[in-house]
């Protein structure tokens, strides 16, 4: 357990020699200074317009920063030996595997209280909290898939891009049901299409990232309902643990 | 890491640098898009894309949507009329805003404020008739811009059957303790054939006196608007 905590210190300590949280105060400075300039355009609703501009591009932008990140680092120790290296210590593979999992979630959850951070001076910071736990949760499901796919493919261009296609896939699934089952609806005698199933099908694999860390939680958050926080989260440590099992599964498989 | 100075590159290396960036910019500028007319607006995107475009981010697309919406009559170095505008195309922009983001009073502002207050009859008409109709979807929060079209039926369209017929809706729909009650006794208002200009400062005036308007750019807006209708009472009055 102490090898675990040490691994997952260090990996924090990696992000702030890389000067990643320097990397996200530029990319929350950029997002905060470019909702301000689109909000100028509006006739009304300005600040609404400013927070869900802004909200929207931190989720995208923290989500590629953080899956860069957790890339980079992996292809690094791998190329550096020192991954081999401590796979032949007497160290456990899981303390290895989960003390990194846990940097990387840790350095999300940083990342997650300062983005709703910049949201305190226009939101209610009862729902900036719920923003923010919810997009930790969404930054621990991707760094942990970003995780079991640099370790699994050690291909650092291959595992970032299978783990933007996760990303965008997970977003974009409940839209992707919506327009499979309205064309549906269009053409009954079509019956069940292949497509139409294996969409249903891998929407049951993926977690329901569509429905974390909603723009409209800080600007109504008297009618705004969405899905409950403690069902997020649940659900994101479900797949958490999932992710994990699977890497060292893969880890435990491997010869040195 | 230490860097050679410039006069260790090739000869060749710093010209061709600048030769490439002009021919970038030179070919940037020879196919700049014209810029858009309002015949130009075309239909919006369906739902389904537009949900699947905005990675379910709906409030944040539906922003984007009324935006760009806005820049079809305010393209860079060229202004275009509003009522040049296909408005079957405004309408169907609007509702799909709408549709993303069903708390956004946006839309409505555009289409009674900005799209209806266009002198064509018919375009101001069609607005004010999507306003009433989305105005049932949500009477108590979508009010004030029933009641504006209202008011701009009175004093714009002349329309005083259709005026009523708002208020009328108004009062029987809008039935919310955050509605107030002039918004209420406006059917009165314009049985008794009061001034349209004034009436329309009134409203005006008592939304702002209110505190209801509480955005700044919104209320700059506004005000912008009473000063243009106190200053159409005056030349009136002259």
């Amino acid at each position: 357990m102490n090898a675990v905590f040490l691994i997952a210190r260090e990996t924090l300590f990696e992000a702030y020699r890389d000067r990643i949280f320097w990397l996200f105060a530029v990319v929350l400075l950029i997002g905060v200074g470019l909702s301000l300039f689109l909000s100028e355009a509006t006739i009304t609703e300005t600040v609404e317009t400013q927070i869900a501009l802004s909200s929207a591009y931190l989720r995208l932008a923290t989500v590629l920063v953080m899956g860069v990140f957790v890339s980079v680092s992996i292809a690094r120790e791998a190329n550096d030996g020192l991954l081999q290296m401590l796979l032949a210590l007497p160290l456990p593979r899981a303390a290895w595997y989960l003390g990194r999992l846990g940097g990387f979630v840790g350095v999300g959850t940083l990342v997650a209280i300062a983005a709703a951070g910049t949201m305190l001076p226009w939101a209610p910071a009862s729902a900036a909290a719920r923003w923010a736990l919810a997009l930790a949760c969404e930054l621990w499901v991707v760094v942990a898939f970003a995780l079991l796919v640099s370790v699994s493919l050690a291909r650092p261009t291959a595992a970032l891009a299978l783990t933007i296609g996760f990303y965008l896939l997970a977003r974009a699934m409940g839209a992707l049901l919506l327009i499979s089952d309205n064309a549906r609806a269009y053409d009954p005698a079509a019956g069940e299409s292949i497509v139409n199933g294996v969409l249903h099908g891998l929407s049951h694999l993926l977690p329901r990232l569509d429905q974390y860390a909603r723009a409209e939680w800080l600007i109504y958050p008297d009618v705004a309902q969405g899905q409950p926080l403690s069902i997020i989260a649940v659900g994101s440590l479900l797949y958490l643990a999932l992710l994990a099992a699977a890497g060292l599964f893969d880890l435990y498989r491997r010869n040195l | 890491m230490s860097e050679r100075p410039l006069r260790d590159l090739p000869r060749w290396a710093l010209p061709l640098l600048v030769l490439l960036l002009a021919a970038q910019v030179a070919l940037h500028r020879a196919t700049l898009p014209p810029a858009p007319t309002g015949a130009d607006l075309p239909a919006p995107p369906r739902h389904e894309v537009l949900a699947l475009m905005s990675l379910a981010e709906h409030t944040a697309m539906a922003r984007l949507l009324v935006l760009r919406l806005q820049s079809f009559t305010t393209a860079p170095g060229k202004v275009t009329p509003l009522a040049s505008l296909n408005y079957d195309g405004v309408a169907a922009w609007l509702d799909a805003a709408l549709r993303l983001d069903p708390w956004t009073q946006y839309p409505l502002l555009l289409a009674a404020r900005v799209y209806g207050a266009v002198s064509q009859a018919d375009k101001a008409r069609q607005m004010f008739e999507y306003v009433a109709e989305r105005f049932q979807h949500d009477p108590d929060r979508r009010w004030p811009w029933l009641a504006h079209a209202a008011l701009m039926a009175k004093t714009q369209l002349k329309d005083l059957p259709l005026a009523r017929a708002y208020a009328r809706l108004l009062r029987q729909r809008a039935t919310g303790a955050q509605v107030p009650d002039w918004a209420r006794q406006m059917e009165v208002f314009i049985l008794e054939h009061m001034g349209d200009v004034e009436s329309a400062a009134r409203l005006l005036k008592a939304l702002i006196d209110g505190g209801q308007v509480r955005d700044p750019n919104e209320l700059r807006f506004l005000l912008q608007r009473l000063d243009e209708l106190r200053a159409q009472t005056d030349a009136s009055r002259k």
